[in-house]
């Protein structure tokens, strides 16, 4: 074990100056100019703007009451790409995630300004059906949270609240939702016994099984190893790299190793602001802020 | 960083940690392990407790009646002449009378000493043929054998002595007798003194005499007299009313008699059997309210008088106490009312009284009726005939001796052999018993042979009271037929029913109609508090119905039954069709909201629970109002009430009415299976306004739908002549199931509520995030993910409504009507098992039977609410299982 080296951010802008009311410059390093409130610019390779977005956040700014959770977020999320946004905790990535597909509605300080666009219809727009909306994506969550019934109904979740009845149609998607999420050799014999029975693993693929049986635009996944053991973990990275291509996702993530891994494209995002987004190989291997490399190569977070 | 493990580190936060614990916090931790196991099994002993004195109370009821063999001793008495006896009332002493042993004598029945004797001819006994006297009030009425009557008073009366005014010197034994100047002294086994002294007065003879030898007397009280019936061996029949007044100026007592004589009566037709005497009457007994006398022949045959005219009687009926041609052995009247037990020669006991049954001749619509029947003890070869009959003065328990020599106890009420045993025994009598006696106090039988009296210690238990009794049907005396009933007071407590059928009825009745009203109400309304209200309404709404279920149920009693009851009386229609019309018109409203434009609808989300409360709830309860009158006119004549008394009118309306929530649900269903998925693939490009008016107009046609389908189905059942009154409807009472369910909703809906609430509200959010992440809509949120994960939660909140509901004792008690009636009319009133123990208990006697019932009634309500809670318990802890693996 390596002896503890005291690099966390808070205690290194600890040390450094208060804001200042004359307007000093800023300091040299963003994240320290972040930390003072300063605004800094978003550096976006080029590459990721020659790529077709399924979805692009213009300006997205939100606030839990006072306090501003994400500043003037603009990023285009390319289609059928794995998109990875990595960054300390409290930088706001889930709350991006969650703001996609609407779900901080439900948290009611809330208030946001700026837009997204999936597939170009705006999804703020209050003429917008949130349920409609929701129906187009999927999301997987932190925690696997199969619903307590048996693992077919979790499936085909998405087809039973749309209705759909037909016994040939639910058990199609069901198999083939189950196989697109590598349950299905481990669930097939079992379809019909309650979810909660399956480990922890097989639940959180269970649940990428539920997202993607409902055929969305977007895949949200938010920290989808986080509770998982290190096999699950390299189970559900093997299924996301099977999921590129087919569907576009995007993926918050702790685990630098996992974003470079499983992602096409990677974002860095500190306090509410998004840093530096390109490519993943570019990102991790020659990005153009310092600061950047100091956090995907581990020398903070 | 294993190498340092074991070395002194230097204080890290400038204070070095303890690494023991303190005594102290040892001690406090075992203390607190003691006090919480000591509590626990505190807790469980008082349940137990309970459970055990309430079974301690109610459990000698079922304990066996005994008779214990005191002493037999010799008496003089012949087969023919008359034979009086009776005890005091505590029934230490005996009075015995044999006309051919010529004096009335006075004997200690627990020993059989002769204490007293006076003759005959003193006591003007000489020549008397039929003897009857009375226990409590000792009037009597004598026979002769010229045919001449006398009334008066024969019997032992007490007076209760203080210790001081005891004769000189020697003490008295409890249980002992001594004979003290004329009179003698009992020291009763209570502990009292009493004086009992030898009555025997028959002052004078009555106004008109039959023309030969008394066989049969029989007499009852009147208020200010007696009334009497005698007959002669010819069959002439006398009954007459005998009136003592005092002269207010001579002070004098004027006896005043009226009355009428029956000519012979000679039942059968055969002059055959008039020579034999079987067809000659025989016996003669008088009601115990005097109005209505019965006359027997040997041969069975009965005649049934209305001599509530005493100048004229009037025939009612004749009717036949006995089968397959077995002759009469005995007739006794029993306690209370109208019953006749009639033993025969083939030794069977059958009680007769008269009913209000169908087919009755009679001109006062009643008719003798066979109600119970006792089958003779011995079924083998010998023949059995009973040959002495007592009935007791307090109850219907009644002694029978055959001529095997068992002397049986029976009990009218509940048709049971209470015990049987043999007399002829341990030296106690040297036959059959030819003359038989229960003491009043029901402590003593005393039984006389042809040469001996024979007396047993007698303790009956409550014979009255058995298993069948209590929850089976029991014919009592004047009912149509066998009927579960509960009365324990009032004018017909010589025969108390003890069924505790109509108090569970009641008691289930009160509960499944108050939670049918309010389940659906807290349920639904705990799901839109944690799901779908403003969080800000949310925090002032739900303490406020917290607060509800603080109101004391005294109060919800008294508003449901003294003011809501009256105010329901004179609105019932618009309640009924306030059923109705409200949750439609909140549906609507819900419809009407979505036709908003998009804006206004996000904007305004926050006010929802206002605009309902304002608008669609008043707007609900107008529809209520409005719709009342021409529902009423089109369903029920224009009259509900007069509808729901059997007022003419088809049954349709009611059947609309009950069938009108099954057709709603087989429509939504309907609906929902069919129309909706069909309806969601042509919707698919529809703007959001589009999709509304097709959903209001949708939501129309489901009304029409379910209106018809009602009316249909209610046309069919009104066609095949079935009716709704009698069953779920009925005659209107004020106070009723209604007025109970709306009350008792006041005390167990804050309860569902708040329970489910908290059970909804604790659903992980994840699961709601998942839900609605996949595109559900929050209602389906709700019921497909939320109400499943929170069942566990929910079910436990209505059962501990449920509880609440089968326990709860005021509402009821002041809302119900209190009438232990069977029936699931709505508008009937009905009294459950808490009220009944609420209202009675106070005033039964303790120790009684009456008393024991109410512990048992208290036990059965125990059982319940423990059969209840177990079962809650259960199936809780089977949805919890699964709840807990998320």
């Amino acid at each position: 074990m390596q002896p503890q080296i005291d690099n966390r951010p808070e205690n290194r802008v600890n040390a450094t100056i208060p804001p200042q009311q004359s307007t000093p410059p800023p300091p040299a390093d963003r994240l320290l100019a972040v930390a003072a409130g300063y605004e800094v610019p978003t550096e976006v390779h080029e590459q990721v703007l020659n790529e077709s977005p399924v979805l692009e956040i213009d300006r997205f700014n939100l606030w839990y009451g006072t306090k501003q959770a994400l500043h003037g977020i603009t990023m285009p999320i390319p289609d059928k790409k794995v998109t990875a946004l990595v960054g300390p905790s409290g930088c706001g990535k889930s709350t991006l995630l969650r703001s996609v597909n609407r779900l901080n509605d439900l948290v009611q300080s809330v208030r946001i300004t700026g837009d997204m666009r999936l597939n170009g219809d705006s999804i703020y727009d209050p003429r917008m059906d949130v349920i409609d909306l929701r129906k187009r994506m999927g999301m997987v969550f932190q925690k696997p949270n199969p619903f307590p019934m048996s693992i077919y109904e979790n499936v085909v979740y998405s087809l039973r609240i749309d209705g759909e009845n037909n016994r040939g149609v639910l058990d199609e998607v069901c198999e083939a939702s189950l196989r697109g999420a590598a349950l299905w050799d481990e669930a097939k014999d079992r379809l019909y016994d309650s979810a909660l029975g399956l480990s922890g693993g097989q639940q959180q693929r269970l649940c990428i099984a539920r997202a993607i049986a409902a055929e969305p635009e977007v895949l949200l996944l938010d920290e989808p190893c986080s509770a998982l053991d290190p096999i699950a973990t390299g189970k559900v990275e093997d299924l996301i790299q099977e999921l590129r291509g087919r569907y576009s996702v995007l993926i918050v993530t702790h685990n630098m190793q996992q974003a470079s891994r499983t992602s096409d494209y990677t974002a860095f995002m500190y306090l509410g602001r998004l840093i530096e987004y390109g490519p993943t190989t570019e990102i991790f291997t020659k990005p153009i802020l310092h600061e950047t490399e100091a956090y995907v190569t581990g020398r903070f977070g | 960083m294993g190498s340092l493990g074991m070395q002194p580190k230097s204080p890290f936060t400038g204070r070095p940690r303890r690494r023991t614990t303190r005594p102290w916090v040892k001690f406090g931790d075992q203390l607190a392990r003691v006090l919480i196991t000591f509590g626990g099994l505190s807790t469980i002993a008082a349940v137990l407790m309970v459970g055990i004195f309430l079974l301690a109370v109610a459990l000698p009821l079922f304990r066996s009646a005994q008779l214990d063999f005191e002493h037999a001793g010799p008496v003089a008495h012949g087969p023919t002449g008359a034979f009086g006896m009776g005890t005091d009332e505590s029934g230490s002493v005996v009075w015995l009378f044999a006309e051919n042993d010529g004096r009335l004598q006075v004997l200690d029945s627990a020993h059989g000493e002769s204490l007293l004797s006076r003759s005959a001819a003193d006591c003007r006994l000489a020549e008397a043929t039929a003897i009857r006297t009375l226990s409590g009030t000792m009037q009597a009425v004598v026979g002769y054998r010229d045919g001449s009557l006398r009334v008066g008073r024969i019997g032992l009366e007490s007076t209760f002595l203080a210790a001081s005014d005891l004769p000189s010197g020697e003490a008295i034994e409890r249980g002992a007798v001594r004979v003290w100047q004329d009179a003698v002294i009992v020291h009763n086994p209570n502990g009292q003194y009493s004086r009992v002294e030898l009555i025997a007065e028959l002052p004078a003879h009555t106004t008109a005499s039959l023309n030969a030898q008394v066989i049969d007397v029989d007499i009852t009280p009147l208020a200010n007299g007696s009334l009497l019936a005698a007959i002669d061996a010819n069959g002439r029949v006398r009954v007459e009313s005998v009136s003592q007044r005092r002269n207010l100026l001579t002070d004098a007592m004027v006896q005043t008699s009226t009355g009428s004589i029956i000519e012979p009566l000679i039942s059968a037709p055969s002059a055959a059997k008039e020579k034999s005497d079987a067809g000659r009457m025989q016996f003669v007994r008088v009601s115990e309210l005097g109005d209505q006398l019965f006359v027997m022949a040997i041969d069975g045959t009965a005649l049934r008088y209305d001599i509530r005219d005493i100048e004229a009687p009037v025939l009612m009926e004749t009717f036949s106490v006995t089968q397959d041609a077995v002759e009469v052995a005995a007739v006794a009247r029993l306690f209370g009312g109208t019953s006749l037990a009639v033993a025969d020669s083939a030794g069977s006991v059958r009680v007769f009284f008269a009913t209000r049954a169908a087919g009755a001749q009679a001109a006062d619509g009643l008719k003798m009726m066979a109600a119970k029947t006792f089958p003779p003890a011995h079924s083998s070869g010998q023949a059995v005939r009973i040959t002495a009959m007592a009935a007791s003065p307090r109850s219907r328990l009644f002694a029978v001796a055959d001529s095997t020599g068992m002397i049986r106890l029976l009990q009218s009420t509940a048709e049971s052999t209470v015990l049987s045993v043999p007399a002829t025994a341990a030296g106690a009598l040297a036959g059959p018993a030819s003359q038989m006696l229960i003491a009043p106090r029901e402590n003593r039988l005393l039984a006389v042979d042809a040469t001996r009296i024979s007396a047993w210690a007698l303790d009956a238990g409550y014979p009255e009271v058995s298993p069948r009794s209590l929850f089976g049907g029991v014919w009592y005396e004047n009912y149509p037929a066998a009927m579960h009933t509960w009365e324990t007071t009032g004018h017909e407590s010589f025969e108390s029913k003890f069924g505790l059928m109509p108090l569970i009825f009641g008691t289930l009745k009160a509960t499944i109609y108050a939670m049918l009203f309010a389940t659906p109400i807290a349920i639904l309304a705990a799901l839109y508090a944690s799901q779908f209200m403003h969080s800000t309404w949310r925090a002032r709404i739900k303490p406020t119905i917290e607060m509800m279920a603080s109101l004391p149920s005294v109060v919800l009693g008294f508003v449901a039954g003294l003011v809501v009851a009256p105010l329901l009386e004179q609105a019932v229609m618009p309640v009924i069709t306030g059923f109705f019309a409200v949750p439609l018109t909140l549906v609507a409203g819900a419809h009407l909201w979505q036709l908003l434009p998009a804006g206004w609808r996000s904007q305004l989300s926050g006010w929802r629970f206002p605009v309902i409360m304002v608008v669609a709830l008043p707007a609900g309860i107008l529809v209520a109002m409005a719709s009342a009158g021409w529902v009423e006119r089109l369903l029920f004549q224009g009259d509900l009430q007069a509808w729901l008394d059997g007022g003419g009118g088809s049954g349709l309306g009611g059947w609309v009415l009950a069938l009108l929530p099954l057709a709603g649900v087989a429509t939504t269903v309907l609906v929902g299976k069919i129309v909706n998925p069909w309806l969601r693939r042509k919707s698919t490009n529809w703007s959001q306004p589009q999709a509304a008016i097709v959903s209001l107009g949708m939501f129309g046609v489901g009304v029409a739908c379910t209106v018809a389908i009602a009316v249909a189905a209610a046309m069919f059942l009104d066609a095949l002549r079935l009716d709704t009154r009698g069953g779920l409807f009925g005659t209107y009472v004020q106070r009723n199931a209604l007025v109970v369910a709306l009350g008792m909703s006041f005390a167990i809906i804050p309860l569902i509520f708040t329970i489910a609430d908290d059970a909804l509200s604790s659903v992980p959010d994840h699961l709601r995030s998942a839900s609605l992440g996949a595109g559900a809509t929050p209602w389906q949120t709700a019921v497909r993910v939320i109400m499943p994960t929170a069942a566990s939660g929910l079910f436990s909140a209505v059962m501990i409504g449920l509880g609440r509901a089968v326990g709860e004792t005021m509402i009821v008690l002041m809302a119900a009507g209190n009438t232990p009636l069977m029936g699931w009319n709505v508008f009937n009133g009905f009294q459950t098992l808490s009220a009944a123990i609420a209202t009675e208990l106070p005033e039964a006697a303790r120790g009684s039977a009456h008393f024991r019932v109410l512990f048992l009634a208290a036990l059965t309500l125990f059982a319940m609410t423990f059969v209840v809670n177990t079962v809650a318990e259960i199936v809780r802890q089977r949805f919890r299982r699964r709840a807990h693996e998320l």
